[in-house]
């Protein structure tokens, strides 16, 4: 019988003194590492496959370093907090409020071994790559693994933009704002129009507040008041003109009958607001936002508009959630029905016989790298210039040779082949390459390397 | 012609003189005895005591200090609005409450299963904020069945049942809430008045008839603690009163019941001649007529059936209840009765001229119809609106010989040998026909 896999727990918590359902889901879990009072300084174990967290939205912000820290910062969280936190809710995969919620470990535990499952079938990431491709790729992965389609903009006070992507925050070093659009550019997402957020022109703060004002001073304290239309006489003011002082009753200031009955001598037919500070009277105040944060005051026209998006994850973006690498997919997609391009595993296994065998026979054979991994080049420069870098290949490689893409790079083995016959095919490559240099203004840095199998 | 015609009339009106002041005293009340003995005292009666309390306004200091209370201290003030295809009025109705000076005030209307727009209009009037509480009733339960839930949902110190087809001045709400200074009044009738007097001749009758019975009629009535009846219209009761009493009985003549009722706890019913409501009345002969029959139908039904026991002594005895019972029942069934009695004896007697004496009898009437009018004016919030009655009181004396008093007849006659009342549609059938067979 096949061993079951050990789940290594982790726990994360400002306190020792946990619940004991917290305990007894940890306890269901094989090695635990108990965590409090993280610091950067903190020796993390290599292998963890869950995170449990003990406490309240104060630490997200720990958690997010921790994740950062972490071989596989898209390993499962289950968090358990006291207080109702629909922050810790959208952050944590399972939330467990410990006040009115006693779920079953196990059913945690299985849930957390499914993400555990897909994630493993990812390939390793590729680690050349960007920070900021990092970050892409993780975003990806986080969905796929969670089995999301969408992500959708979370709305919570704190939030710069009232909204955030709080489910992604903390598998990832950049802004969400920023990164999600790029993904969008990239194609790695589909957008949806979710919302406009006004936004203050000054600081760009969410949290700002809409006001009426008088039109004359500018002052909010304005009342509002019915018009009375006297029927008798047919004058016609607001409520204040016709009430007694010291009384309740209501007199006509033009021929000074009081006014009984709704209906029978007067009617209310609008309002009207009236300014408390300079007594102006008008029909439509004037509306203006007031930042709490930067403490400005602008009119409504003059407010930054700020859309939020639905992002749905394309095909492409969930290729690349598999392959662990933006400029793998590309490639393969070019190469692809060609016999002569091989998966990387197969590669290296042909590689490692031919450095055998040419160490045996003497042979030559040239392995040849093309370095595309530059996040420098935008994904659509780099798509065409695979696709004639390849187009090159195809024509002048022998049907003997083989080739396969790796983390953004391409791999060809030329079998009996001294890296001096190849010389004539490289000048080839690099004069092709150098049209883009040229027409990109020198964004594409390719490097280009070969060595003699040995 | 004209001058022939004139000259005519005023040899008519030498004729009508010189016939009735032809003879003795004795002769003159031969002719007039109905008047002279029946109406002329009582209303003169009604008349003087009206201006004495009109210019006394007895505890009106203790009703200052105690609205004063009333408006430090906020009670809160239920208002019940039972209603049944009222959709065209509720709005103006409740619209008028959050007019009211008093402002703690919490709005329950009850549909009995309307079939016009009522449900609609109240859920709007709900969203906004002019209802607290709108309960539907799908199946319709009658008028007293509606007002007891309202009841029940409600939760004031102090009760109001109104019509949803009437509506307060500013304020109503205060001015009845000012009565319960005193710790015997069980219950305040508001003053009720015809909210568009002018439209025809019909309500214009109407309005001057208001004014006299009610404004008039009940402040002196309420004085001498014989007021027979808070009206269904506008009425305020204490929380505790009506919990004791248990609410509202089936009706027809339901507000008149309560009354009864609650005079039977030995406590006293007021009437608040400043606290106005204007309802809508009806503008046809013939829509008056139905009403009129189903109010009268209740005398009998409430006086000589349900409550029979009022001039016995036991648990219930109330000197007060009785000299109401006595007064309701000689002033409208005894004395409609005898105004039949009255036209026959004059067929009798003075066949030849009965057209004289008829005619004698308007002015005499339209005479005394007028000081009644006129005390009322004096005594009203409202003067230069209902100034323009005076124009139509001579109408009054063959609105009420010739309209009111003969539909009393009828429906009298019709309720003790038919016992109309239990036919009414006013009434759910299965509702009637439980209250017929338990006697109530």
């Amino acid at each position: 019988m096949e061993k079951k896999k050990p789940l290594n727990s982790l726990l994360l918590s400002e306190t020792a003194d946990i619940p004991s359902s917290v305990s007894e889901c940890i306890n269901k879990t094989d090695v635990h590492f108990y965590l409090t009072n993280y610091t950067d300084r903190v020796d993390l174990p290599k292998d963890v496959d869950l995170i449990v967290v003990f406490g309240e939205d104060d630490l997200v912000k720990p958690l997010h370093s921790l994740r950062l820290k972490l071989q596989e910062p898209l390993i499962p969280v289950v968090w358990f907090h006291r207080k109702e936190n629909k922050v810790i809710r959208e952050v944590a995969d399972f939330s467990v409020c410990v006040e009115k919620e006693h779920p079953d470990p196990e059913v945690i535990l299985n849930g957390a071994k499914k993400i555990l499952r897909i994630l493993r079938v990812f390939q390793p990431l590729d680690k050349y790559q960007t920070p900021l491709a990092i970050d892409k790729v993780r975003v990806l992965r986080y969905m796929v693994s969670r089995e999301k389609e969408t992500l959708t903009p979370f709305p919570a006070e704190h939030f710069k933009y009232g909204f955030d992507y709080p489910s992604v925050l903390t598998v990832i070093e950049s802004e969400p704002f920023e990164l999600l659009p790029k993904m969008a550019v990239d194609e790695l997402l589909d957008r949806n129009f979710y919302d406009t957020v006004n936004l203050c022109p000054n600081c760009k703060s969410s949290h700002i507040n809409l006001k009426e004002v008088c039109p004359e001073c500018k002052s909010s304290n304005l009342r509002v008041e019915d018009y009375i239309h006297h029927f008798r006489c047919g004058y016609l003011a607001p409520e204040s003109d016709f009430r007694e002082e010291d009384t309740d009753k209501l007199v006509c200031p033009k021929c000074g009958r009081e006014l009984r009955h709704i209906g029978v001598d007067y009617d209310k037919p609008s309002r009207a607001f009236i300014c408390n500070e300079c007594g102006k009277i008008f029909e439509d105040p004037e509306k203006v936002f007031f930042c709490f944060n930067c403490g400005e005051t602008f009119r409504t026209d003059e407010v930054k508009k700020f859309t939020v998006w639905n992002f749905i994850i394309t095909r492409y973006g969930r290729d690349v959630a598999f392959s662990g690498s933006l400029s793998n997919v590309y490639m393969r997609s070019i190469l692809e029905g060609d016999s002569r391009i091989l998966p990387f595993s197969m590669f290296k296994m042909m590689l490692e016989l031919e450095r055998k065998r040419s160490l045996r026979y003497g042979s030559k054979s040239c392995l040849l790298d093309l370095d595309l991994s530059s996040e420098k080049i935008p994904p659509a420069v780099l798509y065409e210039m695979i696709r004639d870098v390849m187009n090159l290949l195809k024509l002048n490689l022998r049907e003997t040779d083989i080739i396969t893409v790796s983390n953004g790079h391409i791999l060809i083995l030329l079998f009996g082949t001294p890296c001096k016959g190849v010389s004539s095919l490289m000048e080839r490559i690099k004069k092709k390459l150098g049209i883009f240099t040229v027409i990109k203004n020198g964004i594409a840095e390719v490097k280009f390397t070969f060595a003699e199998v040995k | 012609m004209l001058y022939s015609f004139l000259s005519h009339l005023l040899f008519f009106k030498e004729e009508v003189i010189s016939f009735i002041f032809a003879g003795s005293f004795k002769h003159f009340i031969n002719l007039f005895w109905f008047f002279v003995i029946f109406d002329l005292p009582r209303y003169l009666l009604i008349d003087f005591f009206a201006l004495i309390l009109m210019l006394l306004k007895p505890g009106k200091r203790d009703r200052e200090l105690f609205m004063q209370k009333l408006m430090r201290e906020q009670p809160l003030v239920s208002i019940l609005i039972p209603g049944r295809n009222e959709g065209a009025t509720i709005e103006r109705c409740v619209r008028s409450l959050r007019e009211q000076t008093y402002k703690n005030i919490e709005v329950v209307v009850v549909d009995d299963g309307s079939d016009d727009d009522m449900e609609k209009v109240c859920k709007r009037l709900v969203k906004e904020g002019y209802i607290d509480v709108f309960v539907r009733n799908s199946v319709r339960g009658g008028k007293a069945s509606a007002a007891n839930l309202a009841f029940r949902r409600s939760s004031g110190k102090y009760i109001i049942h109104m019509d949803a087809d009437s509506s307060l001045d500013r304020d109503a709400v205060i001015k009845i809430l000012s009565y319960f200074y005193d710790k015997k009044y069980g219950a305040v009738a508001g003053n009720v008045k015809v909210r568009e007097p002018y439209v025809n001749l019909v309500t214009a009758c109407q309005a001057i008839e208001y004014i006299k019975t009610i404004s008039v009629g009940r402040l002196v009535t309420s004085h001498f603690g014989i007021l027979r009846i808070v009206s269904g219209a506008f009425g305020a009761f204490r929380r505790e009163v009506l919990e004791e009493v248990g609410g509202w009985d089936i009706g027809p003549g339901l507000d008149g019941d309560i009354t009864v009722k609650i005079m039977k706890t030995k406590r006293r019913i007021v009437f608040a001649p400043d606290s106005v409501c204007l309802t809508n009345v009806p503008k046809s002969l013939t829509a008056l007529m139905k009403q009129r029959l189903r109010w009268n139908r209740s005398l009998i039904r409430m006086r000589l059936r349900k409550h029979l026991d009022i001039p016995f002594p036991g648990n219930y005895f109330n000197m007060f209840l009785v000299l109401s019972w006595f007064d309701n029942i000689f002033f409208n069934m005894v004395l409609a009765f005898n105004w039949l009695f009255y036209h026959i004896y004059l067929m009798g007697h003075y066949f030849s001229k009965i057209g004289v004496i008829l005619a004698a009898n308007l002015v005499l009437y339209a005479l005394s119809n007028y000081l009644q009018l006129l005390i009322g004016w004096l005594i009203s919030e409202r003067k230069s609106e209902e100034a323009g009655l005076f124009l139509y009181a001579p109408l009054m004396s063959i609105y009420v010989g010739y309209f009111i008093r003969p539909i009393r007849i009828i429906a009298y006659l019709e309720e003790l040998f038919l016992k109309a009342s239990y036919k009414d549609p006013w009434n759910p059938r299965k509702v009637s026909d439980i209250a017929r067979r338990v006697g109530m």
